[in-house]
């Protein structure tokens, strides 16, 4: 499968306005936002597919993120654990994005890192760094279905949902209530064309306003309803691009849970500041991308 | 004056009954209707919000009522850790069970490696991957294969660290080779040149290749392949689904017992499906399950569907293999496949429809894709053949009410005397069972017994009266008259035996189990509405019948116990009295000696058939592969659980400044302020919390895995020796294994490395705390000091990252790492082995390792860092049998002493109270003690049929002492009240017994063992009662001296 916008999802991410969405604000990304395509819902397909393409671009042009975030492990029995993690993304427009991710805690695995290069139609590049034999490793996971660090999230679900990748249909527009919070939605059905999948099918809801991917439901092989992941808490960052704070899946077979929540968030280097020289910072370099990186 | 002599007051019982006899009659019935209708009801309701849920008829929309609770786990005792610890599992880790799917390949020399033999494997574990319920799947062809290796991912081929299945993509594209290698993988080379050659094997790995680097894979040696290559299992993780909050709320509303009885009904249910589907995917390998063309109608018209998740919708619920029927259109249900199954003499039959099986064309010959025979294993299979063979038994009840008919009308030869005794049985199990269902109870594999044992209660209480009946209505002209006194004469002994019987029943309260609790106040409270219904029914029912006493003189029955035969019965046993009565006393020491030897046991294995498939798979399985039941070892971490051992991430975050800050201080003052001596106290304070807090983090100590993998080996070395009840255990598998296989690996496969880390494994400088500037995030970075726990922690997260969902750690390590689990399989034994093993685990942890063995709960020794407690359903199952046999000597001895205590105040009488125990007790213990004089093991619920028997015994007792104690005051010599006591009592006792014999006769049908046994004891029981209350009771009653002498004030 093409995972190359892995990163736009990877801890999650695509869409709106948060706590009461926030007032569209100044696009002050420098990159323009897209316009919405039209498409005629009496061709279901058709229009799942416009909907599905024009989210996947309305996301493009970010260019690099630096982001802080916390996962916490729930179990059945909802006890949990927390692991702090950085992740460092740089956007290739051709081709699969580069992203290296670092543990901050707990203790035990602080400095553990990860190298990844994404290749679009084939099996990504993985280095692995393990600060306590200090080594850096090759390694090759199972594959999609694999699990990510242990979390509810499989490898397959961090990537973006890429267009091409699957058969879309249109399925209505709903409202998605959320608390106190409703949302006017479009609901698309997505069938993986690719083998390496764990899943039957995926209803997808995107919100009519920002084209933001509110909520998954996935089915697993044997068409039962296996995970939602629920997107929360969004901002839109330089007025431009939605981030979800809180990405939420829940496993309703074993009752097992993953909360993912971020804690900063930097897109696009170059709009900001440095905190030590007061200039201008400048993007992540591609070359920063390697495994000697991860071993700081 | 006695109880028993206030005539006046009996005679006005009497009257004021028989004048009230129909508005009683008529509002007991009419009660019994109302809550039979109620039950129904409430079932009703249960069954429709649980079908809601799931729906449980194999698709085709009709679903029986849910009357009864299949699960296993109402037989697990109350307040015991190892159920405690069971429940944990299921919040913690995962609630489910695994089925094993195994064939054996002889005809390939790769055994099990072949491809003929992989092919199948790899189709079975996708399409059963497909099954509703299915977890994950664990098969040759699908499990982690973790190894050092090339890794051509990317745009350069580099040596990297893989995880893999152990075959992608299709079997058909690997070489010989390949095979080889993998078979090398597995089993290690030396094991794969005992099956092919040290030749093959070089040509595979080289020919300077050490054999001893290559040790294979012991994650799946003897659990997914045999040692020797040729059996290979499907380990399939069935789902024991939970229920959300909101699915209760929808379902069963604020309804408290159906949400407690609901989740683990529906678990079963989904788990059934589960299973249903599996075995649908092993008959289409057979060629015995073949699609109907109805269903190839649907199909074609599924098909020509517009694209889309209609579409595809349809098309999953047509292929869903968990469903042999489906509805169409017309909402009419549609056999998908006929599901065929061999019988005897070669032919095969349809099952897909139980109420219509039907039988295969003339001709069908299955056309197999595979050649293998499946065997199945599993807890699954197991409760469901529990359940199937225990319940085919209740095609025995209509044989028994039958003979109880047929008896009836042959001793009564009239309509009343048939009417009276069944309209009480089927009157007080319509009350019981209506009760028992309004109070939102389901019946279960024990409760089922209790129609049974209603059926002798109800059957004993009408008889009485209907026979004193039959007797007066020679005597008594008057109507109104007869049936006033037959109530005279019966008030008190059928009161007094309704009140001991319920007694015995109600004792079964005090037992540690629920099914047996819940027996004990079902059968209690029929017992109640027996007496009702024997008092205002039969009375009623009776006085309907047209008297003439002259037209009935010579019809009505068979007087057995004439005035003169009982006189004669008396004289030659009073006659005989001194021996009788020695003998009885060696009896009851030989008895008393065979119960100490007694020997209470379940063993699975003993109480089905010899042709019951499922058992004989088992044993198949275990053969070749070890145990098929569940064994779950689980560790926690000593104060994992204590609310002030926990480090929040707060904490830790805090910490961790501080450690920066104090390291940091030195080397670059400018960025680092030094620390105050306030926070050098939160420090010392907040490390002194870390230190606890990782000591209950067991997964990643050094010193408990170190323990561990020592426990482990010594686990297995007695599992290895046969005369050891440890040998019932096979198969060990924990978080270990991957840990030694990762570390293994990280050394480019050196088998060395197969081991704990330890400290020596962290490199030297890493083993201090560093400090480092992130230039992007512009920010200090703090990386502790790296010891083992870092590096094992560490392994676990890259195992974890490459692994599939399914072999996910958090089945076995809790996230915290505080929780440890250590899964192994248990062969079929004895509850007596098992336990034994069970003990024996934990014996072995606590005293050779009390790094591990502490008990939860009880304060752990100094060195202790874990407790430890074994469970799983094995072992539930084994304690169950335990807690029959202590809640059965609990039951038994406080209904003895209460009916004894009732006897002796009924009687104003310690003596007679005493006289009683000997007809009481006798019969119960005699027939018991026969099992330990002759070491038969004695299942647990066969023992409580007791309780019944009991009812029994005592009921004969009583009738006979009020007859005589009547006789006796009234100034008869012993003997003489012996004889009107046995004339009055003698044939409705004699006739009871010979129903009640013959009732409980049909139970010898029985291929269900337990129940066998059940059938055995109760008549045994029965019959010695009659025995003994006509032998012993006449005998020791003949020594009472005239009234005068004996009557208490």
């Amino acid at each position: 499968m093409n995972t190359n916008r892995t990163s736009i999802a990877a801890f999650a991410l695509v869409g709106v306005a948060a706590l009461g969405i926030a007032a569209d604000s100044e696009n002050t990304s420098g990159v323009a936002v897209p316009e919405t395509p039209a498409f005629d819902v009496a061709d279901a397909d058709a229009a799942g597919k416009v909907i599905a393409t024009h989210a996947d671009l309305y996301d493009r042009g970010w260019r690099d993120e630096v982001t802080r975030g916390r996962m916490t492990l729930y179990d059945a029995g909802g006890d949990s654990v927390e692991r702090t993690f950085s992740r460092m993304a740089y956007e290739r427009a051709d081709d699969g994005d580069k992203l290296i991710i670092r543990f901050l805690s707990p203790a035990e695995i602080k400095g553990v890192a990860a190298l990844t290069f994404e290749n679009p139609g084939s099996s990504d590049d993985n280095w692995l760094y393990l600060p306590a034999n200090k080594r850096v490793r090759r390694v090759s996971g199972a594959n999609n279905t694999a699990s990510f660090q242990g979390t509810e999230f499989t490898y397959e679900d961090l990537g973006a949902l890429d267009p091409v990748e699957y058969e879309w249909r249109f399925l209505g527009k709903t409202t998605l209530t959320r608390g106190e919070e409703s949302i006017e939605v479009y609901k698309l059905g997505a069938t993986p064309t690719y083998s390496d999948t764990g899943y039957s099918r995926l209803e997808v809801l995107y919100s009519v306003d920002g084209f933001r991917q509110e909520r998954i439901d996935y089915y697993d092989k044997a068409g039962k309803h296996l995970k939602t992941r629920d997107s929360r808490d969004w901002k839109q960052l330089h007025g431009r691009f939605w981030r979800a704070f809180t990405i939420d899946m829940t496993n309703h077979q074993t009752g097992k849970r993953t909360l993912l929540a971020q804690e900063r968030y930097f897109l696009n280097l170059s709009l900001y500041t440095s905190k030590k020289t007061g200039k201008p910072r400048s993007n992540l370099p591609e070359t920063m991308f390697t495994t000697q990186a991860l071993q700081k | 004056m006695t109880p028993l002599g206030n005539t006046d007051r009996e005679t006005r019982f009497a009257e004021l009954t028989y004048r009230w006899r129909w508005p009683l009659t008529l509002a007991l019935l009419a009660f019994v209707a109302l809550v039979f209708a109620s039950g129904v009801s409430r079932v009703g309701t249960f069954t429709a919000g649980l079908t809601g849920l799931h729906d449980p008829s194999n698709g085709s929309g009709n679903a029986p009522p849910m009357m009864f609770d299949p699960s296993m786990d109402i037989w697990f005792g109350e307040s015991d850790p190892a159920v405690e610890t069971y429940y944990e599992i299921e919040d913690r880790f995962v609630a489910e069970d695994f089925v094993m799917v195994t064939f054996q390949e002889t005809e390939d020399p790769l055994g099990v490696f072949g491809r003929g033999s992989l092919e199948t494997i790899s189709r079975l574990t996708e399409r059963f991957l497909t099954v509703g319920g299915v977890r994950h799947v664990r098969s040759l062809t699908s499990n982690p294969w973790i190894r050092w290796g090339a890794i051509a991912d990317g745009d350069a081929t580099e040596d990297g660290l893989i995880i893999s299945d152990l075959v992608v993509g299709d079997v058909g594209a690997l070489s010989d080779d390949d095979l080889v290698e993998r078979m090398i993988a597995v089993l290690g080379a030396e094991r794969s040149a005992q099956r092919i050659g040290e030749d093959r094997v070089r040509q595979v790995l080289g020919p300077g290749a050490k054999f001893d680097d290559h040790i294979g894979e012991p994650r799946l040696l003897g659990t997914i392949v045999s040692e020797n290559g040729d059996t290979t299992a499907i380990q399939v993780q069935v789902l024991r689904p939970r229920l959300s909050e909101a699915q209760l709320e929808a379902s069963f509303g604020d309804d408290e017992r159906a949400r407690q009885a609901g989740p683990t009904l529906h678990s079963v249910m989904v788990q059934r499906s589960s299973v249903r589907g599996l075995e649908h995917f092993l008959r289409v390998e057979k060629g015995l399950s073949i699609t109907t063309p109805e269903f190839t109608t649907l199909v074609a018209e599924a098909d020509a569907l517009p694209d889309g998740p209609e579409k595809r919708a349809r098309r999953l619920e047509l292929f869903d293999p968990t469903r042999s029927m489906i509805r169409d259109d017309d909402a009419a249900a549609v056999r998908k496949w006929f599901e065929y199954s061999p019988v005897g003499g070669g032919g095969f039959v349809d099952r897909t429809d139980p109420m219509d099986v039907v039988d295969a064309p003339a001709g069908f010959a299955p056309q197999a894709i595979s050649p293998y025979e499946f065997k199945l294993g599993g807890v699954p299979f197991f409760e469901r053949n529990f359940e199937e063979v225990g319940l085919g038994d209740a095609k025995y009840v209509p044989i028994m009410f039958l003979v109880l008919l047929l008896g009836l009308a042959i001793v009564f030869r009239s309509f009343a005397g048939i009417a009276a005794p069944l309209g009480v049985v089927f009157g007080s199990i319509m009350a019981m069972i209506g009760l028992t269902f309004t109070n939102g109870n389901l019946l279960n594999n024990l409760t089922m017994m209790s129609p049974n044992m209603l059926t002798a209660v109800g059957i004993a209480d009408a008889i009485h009266l209907v026979a004193a009946w039959v007797y007066l209505r020679r005597e008594i002209d008057d109507k109104r008259e007869l049936i006033i006194e037959v109530i005279r004469r019966n008030a008190l002994p059928v009161s007094l035996t309704s009140l001991t019987t319920a007694i015995g029943f109600y004792s079964l309260t005090v037992s540690g189990l629920e099914p047996v609790q819940m027996l004990g106040s079902m059968a209690g409270l029929g017992t109640i509405f027996a007496f009702l219904l024997s008092m205002t029914f039969v009375p009623a029912l009776l006085s309907l019948v047209p008297h003439h006493k002259r037209a009935t003189a010579k019809s009505g029955g068979v007087e057995l116990f004439t005035k003169e035969r009982s006189a004669r019965l008396v004289r030659a046993i009073v006659a005989y009295r001194k021996p009788i009565l020695a003998a009885a006393g060696v009896v009851f020491l030989v008895s008393a000696y065979g119960l100490s030897q007694i020997e209470i046991d379940s063993d699975f294995r003993r109480m089905f058939p010899d042709d019951n498939k499922t058992m004989s798979d088992f044993h198949w399985i275990e053969e070749r592969m070890g145990g098929v039941g569940d064994l779950e070892i689980v560790f926690t971490g000593i104060g994992a659980d204590d609310e002030d051992v926990a480090f929040t991430t707060k904490d830790s975050e805090q910490l961790e400044a501080l450690r920066m800050r104090e390291l940091g201080a030195g080397r670059y003052p400018e960025d680092f302020d030094p620390l105050a001596p306030g926070d050098v106290e939160t420090l010392t304070q907040l490390a002194d919390r870390e230190s606890r807090w990782n000591a209950s983090r067991i997964g990643v100590s050094t010193e408990f895995l170190t323990a561990l993998d020592a426990f482990e080996a010594r686990l297995r070395e007695e599992m290895s020796d046969p005369a050891n009840p440890m040998s019932a255990v096979s198969d060990l598998l924990s978080p270990l294994d991957i840990l030694r296989k990762i570390h293994q690996v990280q050394h480019e496969n050196a088998a060395a490395f197969y081991r704990v880390p330890v400290e020596g494994d962290v490199p030297a400088d890493v083993r201090p705390a560093r400090l480092s500037y992130d230039e992007f995030i512009e920010e200090w970075s703090y990386t502790p000091p790296q010891t083992s726990a870092q590096l094992m922690a560490q392994y676990y997260l890259q195992y974890e990252n490459g692994a599939r969902p399914g072999e996910n750690l958090s089945t076995q390590l809790s996230a915290s790492r505080t929780h440890f689990r250590m899964q192994g399989r248990v062969r079929q034994a004895s509850s007596a082995i098992h336990r034994a093993a069970f003990e024996r685990i934990e014996e072995i942890a606590r005293t050779e390792f009390p790094v591990l063995g502490a008990s939860l709960g009880q304060p752990a020794a100094d060195e202790a860092v874990a407790a430890v407690t074994v469970s799983g359903k094995s072992v539930l199952f084994a304690r169950t049998t335990h807690l029959f046999a202590t809640g059965f000597v609990k039951s038994m001895l406080l209904a003895l002493g209460l009916i004894t205590l009732v006897i002796g105040l009924i009687f104003r009488s310690l003596r007679l109270a005493l006289v009683s125990l000997i007809p009481n007790v006798l019969p119960i213990i005699v027939p018991i003690s026969f099992f330990g004089l002759f070491d038969v093991a004695l299942d647990g619920p066969a023992i409580l049929v007791s309780s019944v028997a009991l009812g029994v015994c005592v009921d004969d007792t009583v009738h006979l002492f009020t007859k005589f104690v009547r006789a006796h005051q009234s100034g008869a010599t012993a003997e003489a009240a012996l004889a009107a006591a046995v004339h009055r009592v003698g044939g409705a006792l004699s006739l009871t017994t010979v129903l009640l014999v013959i009732g409980f006769g049909t139970l010898l049908l029985s291929d269900f063992a337990p129940n066998f046994q059940m059938g055995a004891l109760a008549t045994v029981m029965i019959a010695l009662a009659w025995f003994a209350d006509f032998v012993l009771t006449t005998a020791t009653l003949s020594y009472w001296k005239p009234v005068a002498a004996t009557h208490n004030p």
